[in-house]
């Protein structure tokens, strides 16, 4: 006989708590996967649906956390005709979200990176600002910074890539 | 880096952009619930409530103090110079047809609105509308939708986008979940059919007017609704007497739609003042000030919005929003909106319908003394405005400091019992907070900016300030050091931090204000002498109006 694994079902009163608890986590998922913010609310419904519609044995925090996001990626893939990443990625792609996300669904690397955003200076803020909070394109970006499209789009991934090593350095405590 | 390592900073610089994860558990429970009927578990408290909704309708309530920005707007330490934020109050109008609006947390069957009126709803996400007859709708500042019968439609999301206080645009999504819409677009007609999701958008000049018109006419309803519940009463009176020739009962007869006579007048702007209904202001401070100071002590003690106190503000703020369109006919001088609201001649009238209403009116020689102070602050506000002065904010300054001055004596002319009911126990600790106040004038300007000293501040006001006025990186440089060098003198500045109340509401600590505008007028001043300005950049520097106010906790 197999070992006997405690577990419980979702009682119906806790839905609200539940989804309260992941649906941040699941919605930043699956934006990070590449769905805009429309197709990630659609697919954040579908996800719980499926774990309340199916007769799921709660295991837990993390295993729950990892099912949804499984459940989540999963019909994200079905939205495509083609999958929109290779299966030989996911791995990695488990390995860069769960550094991000860790226990606590991205708020600690939300607030560094928010930090990190504050350290940048000139045209690498400059453009991050035009891009994500006025939503310019790279070529109105271009003609603001005097710079070419292909220009802006080199600054903007070494931007990222600066606050990416910044965030880890915070999330390090370094 | 991968490019799985940059997507993931590239959707987290999105979310703090404004594209932040949703409160889906509203539409997931009630998915669930339409799939199993019976099954649907107990809607709980939505965890954005406390955080978003509480100032969110507190700024509501503060539609005409804050110049109709938007109906919900989350105050936090705001260094942005543009936010998204959400909507969630709006007004439902039913053009023709009949429609029944249904909460988020609410089951069938809402609240149906008939062809012709209007009400104030919460456009939650997953609310939804449910059409039975060919009926044309039009929520909000967006455009009018025609929908076809058995129709059913659900709010998606719905916000507006800030800038510098007021709104840029506001943007509405509704998913057709059965049945066709359709509506006049500026490309031509569009038509969504079930399934497909209708984007709806508004520009900001359309969005302020519409919503000033809106409280407009939902006031002008409820009168009209009211009026007509006292004729049908009369009639049943009549009725049931059967004696045509007995004069009704006079509590019975409906009041008149006549504005209330102003107290204090000026040839200049007499004709559109008059037309101000000065009764309903009075009777709506006096209701709104002890709210406003009750609010904001629950939130020293407690660290928590009422959303009861917001909404009793939100219901008394529709009678403040009604007289705003005509307030603004007026043209009275001063610095935007609230310049207006705060002039002598609207302040010194809406202190003697409040007074009135609180049983406490002005007698025949303060009556006399305020008018002699609303002219003579009237002339120097005049004066202010056709001065020469080298910035936009320096201008605000002055006015700021003469107005401040004509409350002062204002308020020396009252006995201690009106002063009481004009000024509640803690409604002058924070500007803003009290309704007789230039707080009101520059809340809407304030650009909070998160810094805990000199160097800080200088650091992200210099980001600002260059990004503006198009500074390269050796001249940001030196702008942070001139900012330093100016903020970091002042010392009103410095050392106390935010409290809650500042942060959470952007009621600043009385003075606070005064002097982030003093340090703004001097940092202007100083980058205006020590950079070779081009003449576009020296127009912008000359313009800048918000005012950058240090913070920190």
């Amino acid at each position: 006989m197999g070992a006997v694994t405690k577990v419980r079902t979702i009682d119906p009163v806790d839905v609200s708590q539940l989804v309260h608890r992941h649906q941040a986590e699941v919605w930043r998922y699956v934006r990070f996967l590449g769905a805009n913010a429309e197709l990630a609310d659609d697919l954040v419904q579908e996800t719980f649906l499926q774990l309340l519609r199916a007769p799921y044995e709660d295991q837990g925090e993390a295993a729950r956390t990892a099912w949804l996001r499984t459940v989540a990626r999963n019909l994200y893939v079905k939205s495509f005709r083609r999958p929109p990443f290779a299966v030989a990625d996911l791995d990695h792609i488990e390995a860069v979200w769960s550094e991000y996300a860790q226990q606590d669904s991205g708020d600690e690397s939300l607030a560094a990176l928010r930090e990190c955003l504050e350290k940048l200076d000139g045209r690498a803020r400059q453009a991050l600002r035009l891009h994500y909070e006025d939503r310019r394109s790279r070529r109105e970006i271009g003609d603001r910074l005097d710079m070419g499209e292909q220009g802006v789009k080199s600054l903007l991934r070494r931007s990222r890539e600066l606050l990416r090593t910044c965030v880890e350095r915070a999330r390090r405590g370094v | 880096m991968t490019d799985w390592d940059d997507r993931i900073i590239d959707s987290a610089l999105q979310e703090l952009g404004g594209q932040q994860p949703p409160d889906l558990s509203a539409r997931i429970l009630i998915a669930l619930g339409e799939e199993a009927p019976g099954q649907l578990p107990v809607l709980q408290s939505r965890p954005r409530t406390r955080t978003f909704a509480g100032p969110a309708m507190l700024a509501a309530a503060f539609l005409c103090l804050g110049m109709l920005t938007a109906y919900v707007v989350s105050y936090t330490f705001d260094d942005g110079p543009k936010v998204a934020v959400d909507a969630e109050r709006v007004a439902l109008h039913v053009v023709s047809g009949e429609v029944e609006f249904v909460p988020a947390n609410a089951q069938r069957p809402g609240e149906v609105i008939a062809a012709g009126n209007a009400a104030i709803v919460s456009a939650h996400r997953g609310a939804r509308m449910f059409v039975s007859t060919d009926s044309r709708l039009r929520l909000g500042v967006f455009p009018t939708l025609q929908v076809q019968p058995a129709t059913q439609l659900e709010v998606r999301a719905m916000g507006f986008s800030m800038k510098n206080g007021v709104v840029a645009a506001a943007s509405l999504t509704i998913g057709v979940v059965a049945g066709i819409v359709t509506w006049d677009a500026l490309s031509g007609p569009e038509v969504r059919a079930s399934g497909e999701v209708v984007h709806l958008n508004a520009e900001a000049h359309d969005a302020t007017d519409y919503a000033a018109e809106n409280a407009r006419l939902l006031a002008r309803v409820q009168s009209l609704e009211q009026r007509n519940a006292s004729l049908m009463t009369l009639r049943k009176g009549v009725a049931a007497q059967t004696v045509a020739e007995e004069p009704p009962p006079p509590e019975m007869v409906a009041e008149p739609e006549v504005a209330t006579a102003m107290m204090f007048g000026d040839p200049k702007y007499a004709d559109v003042l008059s037309q101000v209904n000065w009764a309903a202001m009075g009777k709506a401070t006096l209701e709104i000030q002890p709210l406003l100071t009750e609010l904001v002590r629950i939130l020293e003690e407690d660290g928590e919005i009422s959303t009861e106190i917001a909404v009793q503000l939100e219901v008394l703020n529709t009678h403040l929003v009604g007289e705003i369109p005509t307030l603004m006919k007026a043209g009275l001088p001063g610095t935007g909106p609230n310049g207006a609201y705060t002039h002598p001649l609207v302040v010194a009238n809406t202190l003697a319908s409040t007074l009135d209403a609180a049983g406490q009116p002005l007698d025949g020689a303060q009556s006399a003394a305020l008018a002699g102070l609303v002219r003579s602050f009237t002339a120097e506000l005049d004066g202010v405005a056709a001065g020469q002065y080298e910035f936009d904010s320096e201008v605000m300054m002055h006015e700021i400091e003469a107005k401040e001055r004509f409350y002062a004596e204002m308020s020396q002319r009252l006995t201690p019992e009106q002063f009481a009911s004009i000024y509640p126990e803690g409604s002058t600790d924070f500007d803003g907070l009290s309704l007789f106040g230039t707080g009101l004038m520059t809340r809407g300007l304030l650009r909070p900016i998160k810094a805990a000293n000199a160097a800080d501040f200088a650091r992200r006001a210099g980001n600002r300030m260059a990004d503006e006025l198009g500074f390269n990186d050796a001249e940001t440089v030196r702008l942070r050091a001139v900012l330093e060098s100016v903020a970091g003198a002042n010392t009103d500045l410095w050392g106390k931090p935010a409290s809650a109340v500042e942060s959470k509401l952007k009621f600043l600590r009385s003075g606070r204000t005064k002097a982030a505008l003093h340090n703004q007028v001097a940092m202007l001043r100083a980058v205006a002498r020590q950079f070779q300005l081009t003449p576009k950049q020296q127009m912008k520097l000359f313009s800048l109006q918000g005012v950058m106010v240090p913070l920190y906790n």
